[in-house]
């Protein structure tokens, strides 16, 4: 295997893994070997990310490997975004506004739907917590998105879903536009009641929704030899502790 | 039987009770939009309660067909509590090595931001926070990094609080309702120093630093926990919410299960009870949570409320070694038609209504509700829930 074949397994090693400084290094590394930040992004943190956001679902990784892995994979699209901006070839698979809604100051959530939206490939404008419905249509607005994203932490403030939803409304904005909900106290059925088009119940699950509502496909694959890559780090990490 | 003798046993499930208690924790906006005459000011709401609670907070609850619980609680950092600093403050020299500066640095028409500047003989640290409304929202953190735990020695000494009007609170109501008084427990308290995001990675990358945060945070809960045995409190909710974030068994039993075993113990060495307050997830540690040693569970929210708590199977796994407080969708009680409540009481009370050990609570608090669906719950508990229970699927009297 060459060099950089091996540098991008061990990219999305090291965002499975939340090896930030590791991910930063290596992505410099391969910008270095020549690789292109489209190839860094898609062939090898995308992967890394897709298999963090399969082992969430099976119940292999809960919210603190999420949050390492959002954390390592941000490292490394603070670096590469840029230069695929600059280049102007960043692809994208839409535009999603996110926020946390009027009344609620919690960000973890919405945080890591951000990481994983954008790891996943979409452009995501974060307008962030306590976020009223003029704020949302505002950035519709300026932004033109496909999708919007609302979150919420308490069931306090989960009546803005719907006060937000009737503002997008109101202002002329809802055709074609997809609005999608969630966060801990959320359910399918408030998310129907309040008039969202779909509701992801963690962030993991934002993505393969996000994909759904805009009708898009992904072109990644999860590497099969990245399981075993990994398995083998692991292996070796317990065999040298043991020998400490 | 009183209230509070109806609790006890299900608690400490020793005999079986009358019936199952009925217990719910009503929000401060149901309070305000459902209690007459509204005072013009909260802190006068709260002297009301201080200074006749049972001609306010127990017969509201009453009223309602409640079994009555008053849930107080202690003051957490990060956020400014006016209700805990009327019950118990500290004596002023408890403040002798921790003097705190509060800065304002914002305010708009409906919010102020409030800087906390703490002066200690270790330094100086500092956390911010928005208030708005009813609700405090952190903004940034006291403990910003490793060589912040230092400041935390000088906190107020749990020794120094006054708990003389808690004490006499809980005199005045004796056993006619059921005392809850809510406190941190060290996960939720390190999460409020830390932040929690921050915590849960610093989880992986300097754990060392996580169980010294624990350590000095526990001893601390400790000394606040065998405090509050002073003042006749008949149980305490340890807040573990931030448990139920989402970790896993693994990062529960090396960081946090050895702390709340310690807490849980503390407790019970201040002759009061102890109920494990998890209001997220947490089927996955379910066992472990229980083998702490407290003597109630709570909420045990159901996926309908997005918990992850099947209450049957959570009664086939544990239900011999601990009392289940919650499980009750209060969701329904805001729309839902007065059947669909009764066919809530009822699911709740045949998964876990056997045998005692069971009380049934809303799994949130309440904060918009019919308060007809809330006597409809309280009513059909009362018949569906007397001991011995009725054979399963005869329906009942509701």
């Amino acid at each position: 295997m060459s060099r950089r074949e091996e540098l991008k397994q061990e990219l999305a090693v090291g965002v499975l893994r939340g090896e930030a400084p590791r991910v930063v290094e290596l992505t410099r590394e391969g910008l270095a070997l020549g690789l292109t930040p489209d190839e860094i992004l898609w062939q090898a943190l995308i992967p890394g990310l897709e298999e963090v956001g399969r082992r969430f679902e099976t119940g292999e990784f809960f919210v603190p490997e999420m949050l390492i892995a959002a954390r390592a994979m941000q490292g490394a699209l603070n670096i590469v975004k840029p230069l695929m901006l600059q280049a102007g070839n960043a692809k994208s698979l839409g535009k999603c506004v996110m926020g946390t809604i009027k009344g609620d100051m919690h960000d973890i959530g919405k945080n890591l739907c951000n990481i994983m939206l954008e790891g996943a490939g979409f452009q995501v404008i974060d307008i962030g917590v306590n976020a009223a419905p003029a704020k949302f249509v505002a950035a519709v607005q300026e932004h033109r998105p496909g999708l919007v994203g609302l979150s919420a932490f308490l069931t306090t403030t989960m009546p803005m879903f719907k006060v937000t939803i009737q503002a997008l409304e109101a202002a002329g904005l809802r055709d074609g536009l997809k609005i999608m909900v969630g966060g801990a106290p959320v359910t399918q059925e408030y998310a129907d009641k309040s008039g969202a088009d779909g509701y992801a119940r963690d962030a993991s699950k934002t993505v393969s929704l996000a994909k759904q509502l805009l009708g898009v496909t992904t072109e990644t694959e999860v590497p099969a030899n990245l399981v075993a890559a990994v398995d083998a780090l692991e292996k070796m990490v317990r065999s040298a502790r043991e020998k400490e | 039987m009183n209230v509070a003798e109806r609790t006890r046993l299900a608690f400490t499930r020793v005999g079986l009770p009358d019936r199952v208690p009925i217990h719910a924790w009503l929000g401060m906006t149901f309070i305000q939009r459902t209690v007459l005459p509204r005072p013009a000011r909260m802190t006068d709401l709260f002297h009301q309660w201080i200074d006749d609670p049972l001609g306010t907070l127990v017969k509201w609850q009453a009223d309602l067909g409640l079994d009555p619980m008053i849930t107080t609680h202690s003051q957490h950092i990060g956020e400014l509590e006016r209700w805990p600093r009327l019950l118990c403050d500290f004596k002023e020299d408890a403040y002798a090595h921790w003097r705190e500066e509060i800065v304002e640095i914002d305010r708009s028409e409906s919010s102020r931001t409030l800087e906390h500047r703490i002066h200690t003989p270790a330094g100086e640290g500092a956390y911010s926070y928005r208030m708005e409304g009813y609700s405090d929202w952190p903004l940034d953190y006291l403990i910003k990094d490793e060589a912040d735990l230092d400041l935390l020695h000088y906190r107020p000494d749990p020794d120094l609080l006054v708990v003389d009007r808690l004490k006499a609170m809980v005199e005045k109501v004796g056993d006619r309702a059921w005392w809850l008084h809510h406190a941190p427990g060290p996960w939720n308290e390190a999460a409020e120093l830390r932040g929690v995001t921050t915590l849960s990675m610093d989880l992986y990358d300097r754990p060392e630093f996580v169980h010294k945060l624990m350590r000095l945070v526990t001893d601390r809960l400790k000394k606040l926990y065998r405090k509050l045995g002073e003042t006749g409190i008949h149980s305490v909710s340890m807040n573990e919410t931030w448990v139920g974030m989402g970790l896993s068994p693994h990062i529960y039993q090396e960081f946090i299960k050895p702390y709340d075993d310690e807490c849980v113990a503390a407790i019970h060495e201040a002759g009061y009870l102890v109920s494990y307050h998890n209001c997220g997830r947490g089927t996955r540690f379910l066992e472990d949570m229980v083998a702490t040693g407290a003597d109630a569970l709570e909420t045990i929210t159901p996926v309908e409320n997005s918990g992850d708590f099947d209450l049957a199977d959570v009664k086939r796994r544990v239900g011999d070694r601990i009392c289940l407080f919650g499980g009750f969708n209060e969701r329904l009680l805001d729309e839902a038609a007065p059947a669909k409540v009764r066919d809530e009481v009822k699911r709740c009370l045949d998964a876990a209504g056997e045998g005692g050990g069971y009380i049934l609570r809303t799994s949130g608090a309440i904060y918009q509700a019919d308060p007809r669906n809330i006597e409809v719950m309280c009513q059909t508990a009362r018949d569906y829930g007397r001991y011995p229970r009725p054979a399963q699927g005869a329906g009942g009297s509701a």
